[in-house]
């Protein structure tokens, strides 16, 4: 990107002015000063491979039977569920939440300093994310570790097998996300989507955010609603 | 793609809203309404990452639809089965 393209976009109070002087600007990318947007993906199009897309549809369609059947054994046993969900520690699920929304946030700044050309920044911002990543990770193994220890463990009861079964597909998922994380951090740091073409980065860009909308979805139904 | 002050100021309000979330968690009678207000904030973080960190606002319609009523719709029948065994 050209000295000239960034100085416009800032001159015009545009949000994208983030100080990058030493950021590597490796390819022109097409700035729309005008809207303060980066105005790469054009209108009606879809980020990233149309594959992952239907990856996603599937990974979606499954929790959502898993929290079905949650909550309809849940109301079978309002009890039995309330007593387990009352032994977990908020804290920890909030703290996740808060991990998860930050990581995905910083992605989501990553995509759009890649599309911007600045991949020092984007480097930066996805070291970021695998970070929050791994906070959720070691958090959860924590949560795991504490109620395996108290003697709450998948046999314990119907709650405890559907909390280890959801949290540890969901964990599963981050684990997978994170690498995904890593692999595009790499790709970046080599200029690998200098060239524009960065669909590959907006599939687990995607992906990542799913995982977090799948845990915005777990964080009431097993820690809040009790 | 929204902007850098976009994207912060979303993210800032996901976060004040799961603030809010999880203290409700700390009321000691679970009702319909607090449920509802539970799972709202849920549908409504669920958009802002749907539409702004996904970008999906601009994608084709068939895709933006089945993601942004993912959650509604779980929310939905999560908020179902809490009515059938309330009654």
């Amino acid at each position: 990107m050209s000295q000239q393209l960034l100085s416009s976009s800032t001159s015009d109070g545009n949000s994208i002015d983030i100080a990058a002087q030493d950021d590597e600007v490796t390819e022109a990318a097409p700035i729309n000063t005008e809207s303060n947007t980066i105005a790469y993906a054009p209108k009606g199009r879809l980020p990233g491979d149309l594959a992952m897309w239907f990856f996603i549809l599937a990974e979606l369609t499954a929790f959502a039977l898993l929290f079905s059947i949650y909550a309809v054994v849940r109301a079978k046993n309002p009890e039995m569920f309330a007593e387990g969900q009352a032994g977990l520690d908020i804290r920890a699920g909030l703290a996740n939440t808060l991990a998860l929304l930050s990581s995905s946030f910083f992605v989501a700044c990553a995509v759009a300093s890649v599309e911007a050309g600045r991949k020092g920044r984007a480097c930066i911002e996805l070291i970021a994310a695998i970070s929050m990543g791994a906070f959720y990770v070691v958090v959860k193994l924590t949560e795991y570790s504490h109620s395996i220890s108290l003697g709450y463990d998948i046999t314990t009861n119907a709650f405890y097998q559907f909390y280890y079964l959801l949290t540890a597909f969901h964990f599963l998922h981050v684990v997978l996300g994170m690498l995904i994380l890593i692999y595009i951090t790499l790709r970046v740091h080599k200029g690998a989507y200098s060239d524009g073409n960065i669909q590959g980065m907006e599939s687990g860009a995607c992906y990542w955010h799913m995982v977090d909308l799948l845990w915005l979805v777990l964080f009431p139904l097993v820690y809040v609603l009790h | 793609m929204p902007t850098y002050r976009l994207s912060t100021i979303l993210w800032l309000v996901m976060l004040a809203l799961t603030c809010i979330a999880a203290y409700f968690a700390e009321q000691p009678q679970l009702s319909l309404t607090l449920i509802g207000v539970v799972l709202f904030i849920t549908v409504i973080k669920a958009a802002m990452i749907v539409d702004y960190f996904m970008c999906l606002r601009d994608a084709p319609l068939f895709w933006r639809g089945l993601l942004m009523a993912y959650v509604p719709l779980v929310s939905l029948i999560i908020t179902a089965t809490y009515a059938i065994d309330f009654s």
